[in-house]
């Protein structure tokens, strides 16, 4: 078992490291890490845009394109965050609470070069768990019929859309809608144009990168047009600066393991991604530590624990995507479209239908990730460079990216138009306190549950009960069901509380 | 309990993220918050409680952000719903292509109706109107008509013309900009992108060609 797990992943390394592939890992890296430091880019908004980079490359090597572009995305947005106390990303609004005071403190250099070695730590132990518990998931997985599929999918979808961000009413709400947006176009089985309003265009269905570019780019510069402050002030950290001194190796050493367990915890549980995983790496740390009054001060520990959870429960988060099929979050569902794309279907046969793309991807996991280590111990001069350009500069720039973009996907205008009126429906959704992001996880699987839905109806001669009736499926189900109660007492209890909280007030 | 600590995280998010808490005492506040729970839970069952919710009733719903929110939501599922029997619906067993639609139309509309009842429910906050403190119109309508010019640029006049009009157009929509800083952006990024997108990449686009109108 373990020794296949090894074989196996010698062959990725093979894959990973053909002079082509590792260019492209090198490239995404590179690329990924420029965009994602730039004030206001998040890695959704970064992975979408340069999505069309990878359009002319094979698939082997687009998809380890874009695992590079999010781990630079993704490390590149800390650097912003630390040191502009912009947080582009909801798991880096944690960095912030400690990375930012350092910064104020002239610790910023530091803060940096323990959130590489965090992350690295989180990354490596993450990679290893999908080493050994893909393949065992796949075994389960390849015994799953359209119903276990069906009931599992629903708790990837619930799971992703109450435990994100913000009301879980509001978040199942985005997912429905992102469902209903994956219906619109020409049905599979019958030929019936759904939705197309007449257009012929549509009948393709809408474009993901147009989905994924409206949200993210277009709603988003709409949100932050002259509101992002610009404080340059701390941004001239060079590479001697980074280096941690011997205490604060010391100190955040531990925090990072604690991280490091709580993120790949995390992981473990469908829809937690790694918004949550920070936060409650962030919590646990300051009840363990002895003196939780520097926290939010400027703890070493701060930094260096959720990082660590981060990057490892997005690490796990990539073992459900992968073996099967069904993404944690947005980010791994719009790298599932992605290779949807590319025309491959993730879920339990990728393993064994594209051995290359599977381990190749693990593989070059670690060679990203050292990658990354390697690019930003010299380059940082240049990033923290990056971080002063204003956002005058930066919004038109990558709007016409985001034009050119989604244009290059078909070599159709209509589709940026679609871009540009789902940008509109996004930035309306977001202040009407929607949080768009689950919308992207419906659409990804809505065909896929569709066609799923129909087949166990098909097959149980349209009794409802057989979600219930197989034993795995009502595993899921019954999941699904706690998840809602769950939700549902921690809400009534908070609303009473806040109640309890207005009259004490009110009488006060 | 692992949710509990989780939502109660999630809170304290949104409230930092928009703005409120600079220095941030926020897993604090938690904590204080559930100090103060043990009192109040009976007041809400008081008669005078459920008089002055009643009444409060109609006029929170309709100032509240979350009653839109619903409603948008219902508008959406109604289309659906209304739309997808069209397309035949077809038994259980053997679905036709409508009943997807219709199903997801439905619970959306109730979902909708959940979300405007709730809207109720929840205390007044001054952060939750609809349009931001600052509403930026000039700024909006600058970042919408660069893609619009876009794509009409690029059928009429090819990648050129429109990369240009693009981007000088929403650049001036921010407050710091002037004419000549969106003038120099604009012919900096439409000669790069014409070199990465046209040559480079060999986007099938011309880069400057008159199709009349």
């Amino acid at each position: 078992m373990i020794a296949t797990a090894l074989t196996d992943l010698w062959y990725g390394f093979g894959v990973a490291l053909e002079p082509h592939n590792l260019m492209w890992c090198f490239i995404g890296v590179l690329v990924g890490n420029m965009v994602g430091v730039l004030p206001g880019m998040g890695p959704l908004a970064t992975i979408s845009i340069l999505l069309p980079l990878t359009f002319g490359i094979p698939p082997v090597g687009a998809i380890l394109m874009l695992a590079g572009v999010m781990y630079g995305a993704q490390y590149g947005g800390a650097i912003c965050s630390i040191l502009l106390n912009l947080p582009c990303h909801p798991p880096h609004a944690v960095t912030c609470l400690d990375g930012f005071p350092l910064t104020k403190q002239g610790k910023g250099g530091v803060a940096l070069g323990i959130t590489v070695l965090a992350s690295f730590v989180g990354a490596s132990w993450g990679i290893t768990e999908m080493v050994f518990l893909a393949p065992v998931l796949v075994q389960v997985a390849l015994q799953f019929g359209p119903a276990e599929i069906c009931s599992l999918m629903l708790l990837g979808l619930l799971a992703g859309s109450t435990l994100a961000k913000g009301s879980p009413l509001k978040g199942v709400a985005m997912t429905v809608l992102g469902l209903m947006l994956g219906i619109i176009g020409t049905d599979v089985e019958s030929g019936t144009d759904r939705f197309t309003f007449g257009f012929s265009h549509l009948q393709d269905g809408i474009e993901l990168i147009a989905l994924a570019l409206g949200l993210f780019g277009i709603a988003e510069f709409m949100n932050s047009i002259n509101q992002i402050p610009i404080n340059a002030k701390y941004t001239r950290i060079r590479l001697r600066d980074m280096r941690p001194s011997k205490d604060d190796l010391k100190r955040s050493i531990l925090p990072m393991l604690r991280g490091t367990i709580v993120g790949s915890l995390c992981a473990l549980i469908p829809g937690t991604g790694p918004t949550i995983a920070s936060f409650v790496a962030y919590a646990t740390e300051k009840k363990v530590s002895k003196t939780p009054e520097r926290f939010g001060y400027g703890a070493i520990e701060g930094v260096a624990c959720p990082e660590a959870a981060t990057h490892s429960s997005v690490q796990g988060d990539f073992i459900p995507t992968m073996s099967l099929g069904i993404p944690g979050d947005s980010v791994m569902a719009l790298l599932l479209g992605a290779l949807m794309l590319q025309g491959i279907v993730p879920g339990p046969q990728l393993i064994s239908q594209h051995p290359d793309i599977f381990w190749g991807l693990i593989a070059s996991f670690w060679i990203g990730n050292i990658l990354l280590v390697l690019l930003n111990v010299p380059l940082i001069g240049v990033w923290v460079k990056l971080l002063a350009i204003p956002y005058r500069y930066l919004y038109p720039s990558a709007l016409f990216f985001v034009c050119i973009g989604v244009f290059a996907a078909n070599h159709e205008m209509f589709q940026v138009g679609e871009t540009l009126v789902i940008g509109i429906l996004g930035y309306v959704l977001m202040r009407l306190g929607f949080h768009p992001a689950p919308i992207l996880l419906g659409f990804v699987l809505g065909p896929r549950f569709e066609e799923n839905f129909r087949r166990a109806m098909y097959l149980s001669q349209g009794d409802l009960g057989t979600f219930v009736e197989r034993p795995i499926s009502a595993v899921f189900i019954a999941l699904c069901v706690a998840l809602i109660a769950g939700q549902m007492y921690v809400r009534l209890r908070s609303s009473t509380r806040k109640t309890s909280g207005s009259s004490l007030v009110a009488l006060g | 309990m692992y949710v509990a600590i989780a939502m109660q995280l999630q809170h304290s998010y949104v409230n930092r993220s928009r703005g409120n808490a600079a220095t941030d005492p926020w897993i604090d506040g938690g904590a204080q918050m559930s100090d103060e729970r043990s009192g109040g839970e009976a007041n809400i069952f008081r008669p005078a409680g459920i008089c002055n919710s009643i009444l409060k009733f109609g006029h929170n719903l309709v100032r509240k952000r979350d009653f839109y929110a619903g409603g948008l939501m219902v508008l959406f599922g109604l289309v659906m719903a209304l739309k997808g029997p069209s397309y035949r619906t077809g038994t259980l067993m053997r679905m036709g292509p409508g009943f997807m639609p219709t199903a997801l139309g439905v619970i959306l509309v109730l979902l909708g109706i959940l979300i405007a009842a709730s809207a109720s429910a929840a205390p007044e906050d001054e952060s939750d109107r609809f349009l931001p403190q600052h509403p930026q119109w000039w700024g909006w309508a600058c970042i919408l008509a660069g893609p619009l010019l876009f794509v009409i640029c690029g059928i009429y006049g090819g990648l050129m013309p429109a990369t240009f009009a693009c981007v000088f157009v929403s650049a001036l929509g921010d407050r710091t900009a002037t004419w000549k800083s969106a003038l120099a952006l604009a012919v900096i990024v439409t000669v790069v992108g014409v070199g990465l997108f046209s040559y480079l990449l060999q986007v099938p686009i011309p880069i400057l060609e008159w199709r009349g109108f």
